[in-house]
């Protein structure tokens, strides 16, 4: 539903084509469609009235109020104090009428804050009570001349909701505070302020500060009030209402504010409710992540497991699901940084889904909230550079290019600036609402486009998606282009609230709505809960890791009995990359003997090339992928031709996990990766190979139609073997040995590195020798040749900021700050300062590559230090190799803060740049898990203490 | 079935000129009162209406209403294929997934024919009716045109102040601003007078770019109609002799 901004405007029911007006005075009669009253002459009764009739069961009471109200407003009093009087008399009433009270409370109050508006919009009510408020202040006089101005405005501000569609922003607060009612109207005399009326979901963001101080004092009021609550209601009824008091209390001081200093809130949520000024540009600063404590986290997820996935949803079924839903959830999301939190409103947005939506809402769902397009093996990515979105702002917005530019200097987010500079131009027609799926759509659309013109057309489509959006919407649609959502929400995670959504609400049979179980966790133990979820969680990032595509994914979990049969149904597929098992490094051989005590292990030389996984189908088609399931197909043609060369005569389909290695035929050795990496990279004919790749394989996962990932690795291996046929310069199988002394292993290792290896890989052999898709899992460990020089694993690290150098340097960037990546929560975390390892050409180098990344303040995903003040902050984006002499505790780093020791991280010690890791993202530098597990390997090296060696199985 | 015939290939192109670049595409909507257009710019700040009315065709045959989606980009392309004098006819069946144009020279010695594909385009019509004014200008459109190609060195946003003593169109930048004032002229002589009606006086600003490129219209007539309200888009009203208008609605900034 829309509504016109302009008063001669209005939307055709657009059933047939209708010729065009004729220019004729008279008003046109075509129907108009219900909530939108777009002529500019309807009085404000006339409007009530249309209210009225609207919501029939207003009863003629309120009709008197709302008049009484009206009266009210003008005469510009005090409305919070009007409605604690008019509480405090309702309460005196009779309980039987407590829920029309409840309702009719509300519709009076809706009615005198909206005047113009006959939106129901209880979750905003609050929000647009202190708009109007303001509005009203600041051009009291206006407000009757420039009507149509001002109705403009608020239809803006209020067009996120229409009258068909419950208020949007899930209110897990809202079913809580009827019963709340409840609780006072039987014991009447607890404080008056628990009656108002007021669902506020921002528990997060406004809770700030003083909310905590406050805390203390409602804690001891809970106390009371416990005392004289009825004994039946349940104790989590009154967490909630601590925290709805908490809540209360703070709107509270709010309106006692906006009366005495309007100008003067310090809150940024205020702030950020005020309507956007003229003229004045208002920030809106960086969502921050609250930290909350222990207690306040509980309290959150408290009133998260209220959430009713219908009432709450905010859409209704059968509806597009707008993506004001999702917008709303990354909202939360983004302000929050307990994983816990985060997990439960993704999964509460979920259940929702299931429910009300369809399987493919849920798909387009998942896809938007990992900033995806589509199965990350297919590569297509949005990554729109900053300078069409900057473009499509200001032609969006009607601000002036050279504004946005600077803004993007000083704000250094797009997502906000376009936020926050929306409309400096008014539109001739509000575009529909933004839906999940046409979002995802246009995103698709604009991924696609390439070739002539594609640039423009990319701009158009932006634009039409930009001037739909509304509020935070702009936000993250901006964000998602980019590429960068940046509200620490990983994969997993989604694949975490993806499997307790499934879990929590089992609704298969869709005729039957509303479904008969809305919360399993109702019906059970916490514990017995906490098991089952674990146990799906595990299932269903397995079956992820065999299966990545949600499409062919999701469809499997959520029918019946999915999550028991998801892993037989998802299955590994020819065509279909799964990320390859990584193995741990190890510090040496006799700590990789500890890990394998009593187990059947072998020895594989570590070739030293890029990793590859070579699909067959049955067609004969042949596609290969690198570790980041990119399609290297285009680079190894002489691959693809060989594949017939070495496959046995029964062999149809399978699925080979290899290394790909540059081969010198005249000499019948292996090349170096760094010659073989000179290689072209795409649409390579094989007359431009001059370095021809021989694969050595040493997994098989899939052959003839049947996954053999489950079976243990001496199966896989003799499958290998019997299928495949060694040749030379084109195909070997990786060189293996079953020994199992030191001295034989280390003579081993020795001639690894004669032959040109990394190293050697070391793999359980018959226990727990399962294929483990995209896991860095204990059975394989590598053992570098590096440890023969008595050196650990290198790390592979961003650098997210930088100093200027000095003397010698001068003009470039003379240290780096390096952070790892903490998978779980999206954040890059630091572990030191480099400045050694460095030529003077790759200082330069790197100044020039780092300088057009330079953001200015450290984004959020940033965990830093305050001691640590960079001249320059980058964004994310190259991945270097360093080694260091060894890890240390550090009070000032934050790498895996919390592992180790509860507030100091691990640092590198001397790290010395090696060289550039092209082929890696910044998600996928050493993660901070790693960084522990090497730190705690040195340790068990350094003290030879090995008592703790299993704490990690 | 319908059949539409021009006399003037050109018209199509003039119509085209000042849309092509704002608008993609956009549904002809054909009906037996004539031809009518409404499009929306992707950023919803401007909306375009076209009407050729079927009396002002050489000859026009419409039995039932159809939508012609159209690109406007191809559209451009093949009309460019045209000469400025070639017979155009417009043909397309009913339920047809086609439209074709037909380009005859005037001495019938050359005929061609393209036909192009139509686009399923979503059809959101939206009816208009005559705001109040607080200011209507008329003006020569070349002296329009001269005076948004003139602000555009300036800056972005041109203001117009709209008074019974003249119309004040003016422009500030970084380099510095500029005012061009428009007065009424005092000898009533023939169709290019500047008149202007005022109720009250009205100052708004818009965004020049889009003024700019509806002045690409100017070809189409000799004037322009400029009506301004308080409370609504300014009107840009070119009159196309015998056959209808092109107007563009364009929605203020707000300052």
């Amino acid at each position: 539903m829309q509504s016109s901004m302009w008063s001669f405007l209005q939307k055709k029911n657009g059933e047939a084509v209708v010729p065009p007006p004729q220019p004729t005075p008279q008003p046109k009669s075509s129907p108009k469609k219900k909530g939108t009253t777009t002529t500019k002459s309807s009085s404000s009764t006339t409007k009530s009235k249309t209210t009225n009739s609207i919501k029939s069961k207003v009863e003629k009471k309120v009709e008197k109020e709302q008049e009484e109200d009206q009266e009210e407003e003008e005469e510009q009093e005090d409305e919070e104090e009007y409605i604690k009087q008019e509480e405090q008399e309702e309460e005196e009433e009779e309980e039987e009428e407590e829920k029309p009270k409840y309702t009719r409370l509300r519709k009076r109050k809706t009615m005198d804050l909206d005047e113009d508006e006959e939106d129901t919009k209880k979750d905003k009510k609050d929000k647009q009570d202190k708009k109007e408020k303001k509005e009203k202040k600041e051009k009291k006089e206006k407000e009757r001349s420039v009507d149509a101005f001002s109705f403009m405005k608020q239809k803006q501000a209020a067009a996120t909701s229409t009258k068909k569609n419950e208020p949007l922003s899930p209110s897990p607060a809202k079913e809580v505070k009827k019963q709340k009612i409840e609780i006072t109207s039987s014991s009447s005399t607890t404080t008056t302020t628990t009656t108002t009326t007021k669902p506020n979901l921002k528990v997060k963001e406004e809770v700030m500060e003083e909310e905590k101080e406050q805390e203390e004092q409602e804690e001891q009021e809970e106390e009371e009030e416990e005392e004289e609550v009825d004994e039946k209601i349940a104790t989590s009824n009154v967490l909630d209402s601590l925290i709805d008091d908490i809540e209360d209390d703070d709107e509270e001081q709010y309106s006692e504010g906006e009366d005495e200093q309007e100008e003067d809130e310090q809150d940024e949520e205020e702030e950020e409710e005020k309507p956007k000024k003229k003229q004045v540009f208002q920030r809106k600063e960086t969502i921050s992540k609250k930290k909350g404590t222990a207690k306040t986290i509980q309290a959150d997820l408290k009133v998260l497991a209220q959430y009713n996935p219908i009432k709450d949803a905010g859409w209704e079924k059968g509806n597009p699901l707008p993506y004001m839903v999702l917008a709303k959830t990354f909202e939360k999301i983004e302000s929050t940084s307990s994983r816990l939190t985060i997990i439960e409103h993704l999964t509460n947005l979920f259940r929702s889904i299931m429910i009300l939506g369809t399987t493919q809402d849920l798909i387009t769902t998942i896809y938007l909230s990992i900033n995806k397009i589509g199965p990350s093996y297919l590569g297509k990515e949005l990554g729109i550079g900053d300078k069409i979105l900057i473009s499509a702002i200001s032609e969006s917005t009607g601000r002036s290019l050279q504004f946005v530019k600077q803004e993007l200097k000083k704000v250094g987010d797009l997502g906000i600036i376009a936020q926050n500079s929306r409309m400096t131009q008014k539109v001739m027609f509000q575009p529909p609402p933004l839906t999940m799926a046409s979002v995802l759509a246009k995103f698709k659309q604009i991924a696609d486009l390439s070739g002539n013109a594609s640039q423009k057309k990319k701009s158009e489509l932006i634009k039409s998606l930009l001037v739909a959006c509304k509020d935070c919407e702009t936000l993250y649609i901006i964000r998602s282009l980019q590429g960068k959502l940046r509200i620490g929400l990983a994969e997993r995670s989604v694949l975490l609230a993806l499997s307790k959504a499934v879990l929590c609400t089992p609704y298969f049979n869709k005729s039957e709505f509303p479904p008969k179980v809305m919360d399993i966790r109702k019906t059970m133990r916490l514990e017995e809960f906490e098991e089952k979820l674990l146990d799906a969680v595990a299932k269903v990032t397995r079956a992820y890791s065999q299966l990545p595509n949600y499409d062919l994914m999701v469809p499997m979990l959520v029918k019946e009995n999915g999550l028991s049969t998801i892993l037989h149904d998802c299955s590994l597929e020819v065509g279909v990359p799964v990320k390859p098992m990584l193995a741990q490094p190890t510090t040496g051989i006799s700590q990789m003997l500890d890990r394998f005590t009593d187990m059947e292990f072998t020895c594989e030389f570590k070739y030293d090339g890029e990793r590859a996984q070579i699909h067959c189908l049955e067609n004969g088609n042949v596609t290969i992928y690198t570790r980041n399931l990119e399609d290297y197909t285009g680079k190894y043609p002489d691959i693809i031709q060989n594949v017939k060369k070495f496959i046995g005569p029964t062999v149809k389909s399978f699925i080979l996990d290899c290394e790909a290695v540059g081969y010198d035929p005249a000499t019948n050795k292996i090349l170096s990766f760094q010659v073989f990496s000179s290689r072209p990279k795409k649409n390579v004919t094989m007359d431009k190979i001059k370095i021809p790749a021989c694969v050595f394989a040493f997994d098989l996962l899939y052959l003839n139609g049947k996954s053999l990932i489950d079976e243990p690795l001496v199966k896989r291996r003799e499958v290998l073997y019997e299928n495949f046929i060694e040749s030379p310069g084109v195909f070997s199988f990786a060189k293996h040995s079953n020994i199992s002394d030191v001295n034989d292993i280390q003579a081993y290792l020795e001639e690894a590195v004669e032959g040109n290896c990394e190293g050697l890989m070391v793999k359980t052999l018959k226990e727990k020798s399962i294929y483990e898709p995209s896991r860095r899992s204990y059975n394989w460990l590598k053992i570098k040749k590096d440890y023969l020089q008595g050196m650990t694993d290198s790390l592979d690290l961003v650098p997210i900021g930088a100093w200027y150098g000095k003397g010698k340097r001068t003009g470039t960037y003379g240290a780096y700050l390096l952070a790892c990546y903490d998978e779980d929560n999206d954040e890059f975390q630091t572990c030191c300062k480099i400045g050694t390892g460095f030529s003077d050409e790759q200082l330069s180098m790197f100044t020039e590559t780092l300088k057009p990344h330079v953001i200015n303040q450290p984004r959020n995903m940033f965990r830093v230090n305050d001691q640590i003040k960079p001249d320059v902050w980058f964004s994310p984006t190259a991945v270097w190799e360093v080694l260091a002499a060894d890890l240390s505790i550090s009070p000032i780093h934050t790498a895996a803060s919390g592992a180790v020791d509860p507030n100091k991280g691990i640092a590198l010690r001397f790290p010395r740049f090696i060289r550039i890791r092209e082929d890696k993202n910044p998600e996928d530098a050493t993660s901070s898990e790693q960084v522990v597990d090497m730190y705690k390997n040195q340790k068990i090296n350094n003290t030879a203490n090995q008592s703790n060696k299993d704490e990690d199985y | 079935m319908f059949e539409a015939r021009l006399l003037k290939a050109s018209l199509l192109k003039k119509i085209l000129e000042p849309i092509k670049d704002l608008v993609d595409s956009a549904n002809f909507d054909c009906s037996p009162v004539g031809i009518s257009l409404q499009a929306m710019d992707s950023t919803h700040v401007t909306l375009i209406t076209l009407l050729l009315r079927s009396d002002g065709f050489d000859s026009y045959n419409c039995d039932r209403s159809l939508s012609l989606g159209l690109s406007l980009v191809s559209l451009n392309k093949i009309l460019k294929c045209a000469g400025n004098d070639d017979f155009l006819t417009i043909k397309a069946r009913d339920e047809a997934d086609t439209v074709t144009f037909v380009f005859e020279s005037p001495k019938s010695d050359r005929i061609s024919d393209f036909e192009v594909k139509l686009l399923e385009l979503k059809n959101d019509q939206y009816n208009i009716r005559d705001s109040d004014y607080s200011a209507v200008v008329k003006m020569p459109s070349a002296e329009l045109q001269r005076i948004c190609r003139d602000l555009s060195i300036m800056g972005e946003n041109v203001t117009i102040t709209a008074n019974k003593e003249g119309v004040k169109f003016s422009v500030s930048g970084d380099s510095g601003s500029g005012n061009i004032t428009v007065r009424p002229t005092t000898d009533t002589e023939a169709d290019l007078a500047t008149t202007i009606e005022s109720k009250e006086p009205v100052v708004l600003s818009f965004a020049l770019k889009f003024l700019s490129n509806f002045t690409k219209a100017t070809p189409l007539s000799p004037t322009v109609k400029l009506t301004i309200s308080e409370t609504d888009p300014i009107v840009i009203e070119y009159k196309i002799d015998d056959i209808g208008y092109l107007r563009f609605f364009l929605a203020p900034k707000m300052d």
